[in-house]
């Protein structure tokens, strides 16, 4: 029975009066900051689901209308709940249980308030009715229920900021999904003209001219899944053809270092060559011999000289192993010429294989690069032909190489078969590694009774070692015209002498092992 | 009107203090013991004393009866001890024509006061003969009914260390006492003073302070007041707290009590808070009242398990977990 239907006499009446105007004042605040409370929870929940959906947009993807939809309508609903909550009445019993505990009253409103509801009015209640309304009098509703900020409102205003923040911060969390991808097609093109960029700055060839085609495929947003797929194998393709000239260039300068070994004012330039640093051999073969043009092939060299470049090859190889004691400018002009060519190859792979890497970076291969970039090798290449073929990308490793624990250096042939995915071929290989026929060619025997020195020390000698042999052996062989075509390229693409020279060092290997 | 209720509140606040000035003079310590002793016999209720020997509990009641002029008679119980010898018995007697006829003779029970000494060395049969006057206030021999005088107040009392050859009271006839009291022994400075008073030539006396018509006003006066139904909801959680099955019981409770509290603790709690509402000044109850006199009213009512008994847990430390988790209602 509420406590506003139960008859009083007078005296009671007013006692009655006194206390119900004191909790219904009470109640009155504590209804005011409940709601308070409660609309600012409720608002710190909403904050909160808006936040957590500005952070997870991104990441998930989320944004269609019907979700949008389907949130607005939960917090909606969520907010006339905490409304209804903060506007129900708080009822004096409550007021005066917590007049009670805020002033230390013993239970004395709480009761005063019961029994002005149910109690029979004996003489002990109407006392005790008239002491509580005494007490009553004498409180203070403003004091004893002070109107105060929520504790929660702290967090709510974090929230906020933290909102504004991320609309304000995350331009992509307030753009629909289509926006967000629109941008990325945007970050992709400005890639794709940086490449074209370079591609542009290559001197013209059919590599060139497969890569041009492929990134013209993955710029067109419109591509489907097969075309960016076979732009992905003709890029893969143009590199593995760079590989493969770059494999030759190798070759022909591996060829002209041998033939300059036989005469000693070209010996130094033969060891730079041997050691890939083939800038420095034009330099040394300029400077011992000041006549030579400084810049004999300045310019680019298309693909197509390539047979020229091999007829200069053979004559220059063919001079400086079997001509007399002058040589002729015009040998010294096509090993020179050779050469530049050769390491004009060399860059330009560099420069393919690096651009090639760089393509897959772009968003729209992203979904293709996984069966790609998988760096599981494909094991039907046997791995003594040297030529391990990766599904990344058809990496091409030509030449056996040793890893060189001191040498910093960039080797000349340490950069061929770099990986065109996403495991490049020196992480394969491991560090700055140096060709094994180099290697072995250093190696040399101390003679018993001499003291020690670097190699070239007249207390040293060089003496062969198997595999120096078996390369003597082969290239005598490889003298003869018979084997002119031979001897640059095999039946699986694989040069003979490398592999042969592969053959002998792991037989080598294997031996030294053994014992 | 209410300015009776006042006076007659202040009456009860004085002659209270009185007495528990008075029993001061002579019983050293234990305040609380004193005003809860006061509380039972204000509430119409009986007390049973637990302490060891010499501690005073004898003591104690005389200097009581002594101060309210009650009438008080104190019964040692044996295992000996009969039934007829605490109610009486009828005996033959002759007319002045030479006819004989039965006499109800009173035993120690017809009096005020009721000293109950080592209640638990007597046989179930005699304890059950003065728990049944204790409950019903009257006594039935050979047909007739004696009623017993008002005040009726019995003080049991019973040592927990020599329990060889004793009757532990039953639960049912423990649930009669409306408190169960521990007399502490005294710390230095009380045993200074008690050797001080009891040592001399002249014993401190005391004096009447309070008439047997006094008592039965005080006595309606606790029973006038008031208890909103808050505060007996308070009352009512805390008995329920003491129940193992009772879905508003304490873990503490579920673990260790075998018996809860009977309704019987219930009315103690109410009936203890009224005595104590009024000696602090109130004409209500508050469940700070109810909880200043929840240990003596319950700890001897609930019942507890063997684990508890293994653990060495004591009722009072399961009674003081549930005064400090259960929660006071809030309106």
């Amino acid at each position: 029975m509420p406590c506003s239907t139960v008859r009083y006499n007078v005296t009671l009446m007013k006692d009655r009066e006194v206390i119900l105007a004191v909790l219904s004042r009470v109640a009155r605040r504590i209804s005011v900051n409940r709601a308070l409370g409660e609309i600012v929870f409720a608002a710190g929940v909403v904050l909160f689901a808006l936040v957590a959906f500005q952070l997870a947009r991104p990441a998930t993807g989320l944004g269609g209308m019907s979700l949008m939809a389907g949130l607005g309508l939960g917090l909606a609903s969520f907010a006339i709940y905490s409304v209804w909550r903060a506007s129900r009445r708080v009822p004096l019993t409550q007021a005066a249980g917590e007049v009670d505990a805020r002033a230390q009253l013993r239970d004395e409103l709480k009761s005063a308030c019961w029994f002005l509801s149910n109690a029979e009015q004996t003489p002990f209640v109407q006392a005790q009715v008239a002491r509580a309304a005494r007490t009553a009098q004498g409180i203070d509703p403003v004091a004893l229920v002070p109107a105060r900020a929520p504790r929660s409102l702290a967090v709510v205003t974090a929230l906020a900021i933290l909102l504004a923040a991320t609309a304000w911060v995350m331009p992509r969390l307030s753009h629909s999904w289509e926006t967000l991808a629109r941008a990325d097609t945007a970050v992709e093109m400005q890639d794709a003209g940086s490449l074209r960029a370079r591609l542009q700055q290559l001197p013209a060839g059919a590599e060139v001219q497969q890569i041009e085609q492929a990134l013209a495929v993955l710029e067109r947003p419109a591509a489907t899944a097969e075309e960016v797929e076979q732009a992905a194998r003709e890029v893969r393709d143009a590199a593995e053809r760079a590989d493969m000239r770059a494999t030759v260039a190798r070759e022909a300068l591996d060829r002209l270092a041998g033939a300059m070994q036989g005469r000693a004012e070209l010996e130094h330039v033969a060891r730079a060559l041997e050691q890939g640093r083939v800038q420095e051999a034009m330099a040394l073969l300029r400077e011992a011999h000041g006549d030579l043009p400084g810049d004999a092939g300045g310019e680019a060299r298309s693909p197509a000289a390539q047979e020229d470049l091999q007829t200069a090859l053979e004559h220059a190889a063919r001079e400086l192993a079997d001509g007399g004691m002058d040589l002729d400018r015009e040998t010294l002009q096509r090993a020179l010429r050779v050469m530049q060519d050769s390491d004009q190859t060399l860059q330009m792979r560099r420069e393919v294989t690096e651009i090639a890497r760089e393509m897959q970076e772009f968003h729209a291969w992203s979904a293709l690069r996984s069966p790609y970039s998988s760096g599981d090798p494909d094991q039907s290449s046997p791995p003594e032909s040297g030529n391990i073929e990766l599904r990344s990308g058809g990496t091409s490793q030509q030449g056996v190489r040793l890893r060189l624990d001191d040498d910093g250096s960039q080797q000349d042939g340490s950069g061929v078969g770099a990986g065109f995915g996403d495991t490049p071929t020196r992480e394969l290989m491991g560090a700055p590694t140096a060709r094994l026929d180099v290697e072995l060619q250093l190696e040399a025997v101390q003679v018993q009774g001499t003291g020690g020195g670097d190699a070239g020390d007249e207390s040293w000698f060089l003496a062969p070692t198997r595999e120096q042999a078996a390369t003597a052996e082969f290239a005598a062989v490889r003298e003869g015209r018979s084997y002119k075509r031979a001897e640059i390229m095999g039946p699986p693409s694989i040069p003979l002498r490398q592999r042969q020279l592969v053959k002998d060092y792991f037989i080598n290997l294997h031996e030294s092992q053994d014992q | 009107m209410n300015t009776v209720v006042d006076r007659q509140i202040q009456a009860f606040r004085d002659q209270f203090q009185r007495v528990r000035d008075e029993i001061a003079r002579v019983i050293v310590g234990n305040e609380d013991v004193v005003a809860n002793v006061m509380t039972c016999l204000l509430a119409r209720g009986h007390v049973l004393l637990e302490g060891i020997p010499g501690v005073g509990k004898t003591k104690l009641v005389q200097t009581m009866a002594d101060a309210m002029h009650l009438r008080f008679s104190r019964i040692q119980f044996t295992p000996d001890l009969m039934p007829g010898d605490i109610i009486g018995t009828n005996i033959v007697r002759e007319d002045d024509a030479g006819r004989k006829f039965f006499e109800f003779q009173r035993g120690p029970i017809f009096a005020n006061m009721v000293l109950a000494d080592e209640i638990n060395r007597a046989t179930p049969k005699t304890q059950s003969a003065l728990l049944e006057a204790m409950q019903e206030n009257s006594v039935s021999a050979s047909g007739s009914t004696h009623s017993l005088d008002q005040p009726f107040f019995v003080l049991a009392t019973q040592n927990p260390i020599e329990m060889e050859g004793t009757y532990p009271l039953p639960e049912a006839q423990m649930d009669r006492f409306l408190f169960k009291l521990k007399l502490d022994f005294p710390d230095v400075d009380q045993l200074y003073t008690i050797v001080d008073r009891t040592t001399q030539r002249n014993e401190p006396q005391v004096e009447r302070v309070l008439e047997q018509e006094q008592i039965l006003d005080m006595r309606e006066t606790v029973r006038a007041i008031p208890v909103a139904r808050p505060v007996q909801e308070y009352a009512i959680r805390l008995t329920l707290a003491t129940h193992p099955e009772s879905s508003g019981g304490h873990e503490m409770a579920k673990k260790y009590v075998r018996f809860g509290s009977s309704p019987r603790g219930t009315q103690a709690l109410i009936l203890g808070a009224k005595v104590h509402a009024l000696m602090n000044d109130r004409v209500y109850v508050s469940c700070e009242d109810v909880h200043a006199v929840t240990l003596p009213a319950l700890r001897h009512r609930v019942l507890l398990n063997f684990e508890a008994e293994a653990e060495r847990i004591d009722p009072d430390q399961i009674l003081q977990r549930i005064l400090e988790t259960v929660p006071e209602p809030k309106e």
